[in-house]
């Protein structure tokens, strides 16, 4: 019995250490993921003066899109969106997809990624996913070369780059619907 | 063993002598799943060193309160909290580092480096050599995984530390940064680990 | 999810396989495969104990940790589950299942700190997997122990009258006998897609 009782006391004391710990990194934690996010949106959306537009996310083929659109003197900027790629090599890749006015990419970032460490990171690199800067839904074809689209595939990657491929294509195509709704009915906080 | 010339031996034992990893083959998992680049070794190190130094020193401390057929839940506990710990304190001021290492900073809880000192030096020596085994494995853990994901990212990815150590002609032998070439390494490490102690043993 | 279970199965059992994959539970893998009978032993514990350990992990974690908001202490909470529950496994079975007992029972004690059931019990509940896909998740993640464990011994078995260095002898050999078979596995890459 006094075993028990030891292990309780022990547990007890590691327990009320554990949650000053947790009270004191939990404000840090969330400044960390918001930060990182931050820095996500500069990079992709390069335009981007000083803040996006809080909208709710867009439905898309079953599927919720969490948009971050830019408005200016109410005319959409453009936005940045944040796209599941599916079918990874190890289940799905969430990829935020910057887009201007003019709907073309102007840069991508991969948030969440189950893939072969070292293989799927290739993929953040900006030396892979720079070759979609600046294209759109008309004069590129968004799928991997091997699939006769205009990608070049990271080596040995095909999986990753096939699914990131895919969803900055669904970016293009959620964005291009937002517009087409937001010219009718400008900026929508609901 | 408090004696200090003993303590500064097993201190040095753990780095290389009985290097964790390379000689008692203890904590194989995180030596297999971080060494896929040099950063994520160094961090799982770092991590794991903090939370083996940490809890040698306080199961040390509490070595005569802890009744000895409750000793591995207590131990479970101690480590556990340290681990924990370290989870939090990551995910706050390195959340790229915490990211890549993933299920593997929960999974030191079970490392049986940290579980294996605890039993067997921390719950029968003082605090101070205790700490101290604590600080030598830790090291040898480190070294171990840095010998290895220095092979792995410099064949697999033609990097160190993430910068790029060849032209662009160079391609990787991919295979090194994947499951297999994990495996691999470590199977070479070992066998020159045993090589190098027999023949030093055949010299002496 | 539940039209996708047949191809999730696969997906945990080979292509993403617990050992080969994921570097879960390394030490077993590499600790009880000299012999076939004792891994397919010991793998047939850890399916066990890996689908029990799932199922409860799961109910403490959604009925307790989260409603509470205490989902920072789960590595200290599903540890000593886990360990409580080999325990009791281990003396439950010795009173009421002594033939199973003396098949799984020595397997048991070393199942505490097999780094695959924490694993699988965390990245279970990471993944938000209700409680039933969490318990096949568990049972084919168990299952791929089993496959790639008795693999592993069948080979290791023949290896021990193999020539070789003196230096690979033992350990070194068999981690290269795993990297090959990883490297095996790697080729069930594109069987399914998740």
């Amino acid at each position: 019995m006094k075993n028990v009782f030891i292990l309780t006391i022990i547990s007890l004391v590691a327990g009320l250490c554990l949650s000053g710990v947790y009270i004191g990194t939990k404000d840090q934690i969330e400044i960390s993921k918001k930060a990182a996010f931050n820095n996500s949106l500069k990079v992709v959306l390069p335009f981007m003066k000083d803040k996006y537009e809080d909208v709710p996310p867009v439905k898309y083929d079953m599927e919720e899109v969490p948009i971050y659109p830019v408005v200016e003197n109410g005319v959409l900027q453009g936005a940045a969106l944040q796209v599941i790629g599916k079918n990874g090599y190890a289940g799905n890749i969430k990829v935020l997809v910057g887009v201007d006015k003019n709907q073309t990419i102007t840069g991508i970032q991969i948030l969440e990624h189950k893939e072969t460490p070292g293989l799927g990171t290739k993929s953040a690199d900006e030396a892979w996913w720079g070759q979609f800067k600046g294209k759109s839904l008309d004069k590129f074809k968004f799928k991997v070369k091997k699939d006769g689209g205009d990608v070049d595939a990271i080596t040995a990657a095909t999986i990753t780059s096939r699914s990131v491929t895919d969803a900055v294509q669904k970016g293009l195509v959620v964005y291009r619907e937002y517009a087409g709704s937001f010219n009718k009915m400008g900026v929508s906080h609901e | 063993m408090s004696n200090g010339n003993t303590a500064w031996s097993t201190f040095a034992d753990g780095i290389w002598k009985n290097s964790p990893t390379l000689t008692l083959l203890l904590g194989m998992c995180p030596m297999l799943a971080t060494s896929s680049s040099v950063m994520n070794a160094l961090g799982m190190g770092m991590a794991a060193t903090f939370v083996l130094v940490m809890s040698n020193i306080f199961i040390s401390a509490l070595r005569n309160i802890i009744p000895k057929q409750m000793r591995i839940p207590c131990f479970i506990v101690v480590i556990a909290t340290f681990v924990t710990i370290v989870d939090l304190v990551m995910a706050a001021y390195s959340p790229g580092l915490y990211k890549s290492l993933g299920i593997f900073i929960p999974l030191i809880v079970v490392n049986c480096i940290v579980l294996g000192r605890a039993e067997a030096f921390a719950y029968k020596n003082g605090i101070a050599s205790s700490m101290l085994d604590g600080v030598g494995m830790g090291i040898g853990f480190t070294v171990g995984l840095f010998l290895m994901s220095t092979f792995r990212e410099i064949l697999g990815n033609g990097s160190f530390l993430n910068l790029p150590l060849f032209g662009p002609s160079f391609s990787p032998v991919l295979i090194m940064i994947m499951p297999p070439g994990a495996f691999m390494t470590l199977g070479f490490l070992i066998a020159l680990k045993s090589y190098l102690d027999k023949r030093q043993k055949k010299g002496a | 999810m539940s039209g996708d279970i047949f191809i999730n199965v696969i997906y945990w059992l080979v292509i993403n396989n617990v050992v080969l994959m994921q570097f879960l539970g390394i030490c077993p893998y590499l600790g009880v495969s000299k012999r076939t009978e004792t891994a397919s032993g010991m793998g047939m514990a850890v399916i066990f104990v890996m689908a029990l350990a799932n199922a409860i992990t799961w109910l403490i974690d959604s009925f307790f940790l989260q409603k509470f908001n205490l989902v920072y202490l789960r590595t200290i909470v599903f540890i000593l589950i886990i360990a409580a529950l080999v325990q009791f496994v281990e003396i439950f079975l010795k009173k009421s299942m002594p033939g199973l007992y003396k098949s799984l029972g020595i397997y048991l004690p070393l199942i505490t700190t097999n780094c695959a059931i924490l694993g699988a019990a965390i990245l279970s509940v990471q993944q938000k997997y209700d409680f039933l896909t969490g318990i096949i998740y568990a049972t084919a993640t168990g299952a791929g122990f089993l496959l790639a464990i008795f693999m592993f011994a069948s080979v290791r078995e023949r290896l021990e009258r193999a020539a070789m260095p003196e230096m690979f002898k033992g350990i070194p050999i068999a981690l290269i006998t795993a990297s090959i078979l990883s490297m095996a596995f790697m080729g069930f890459a594109g069987l399914v897609k998740i």
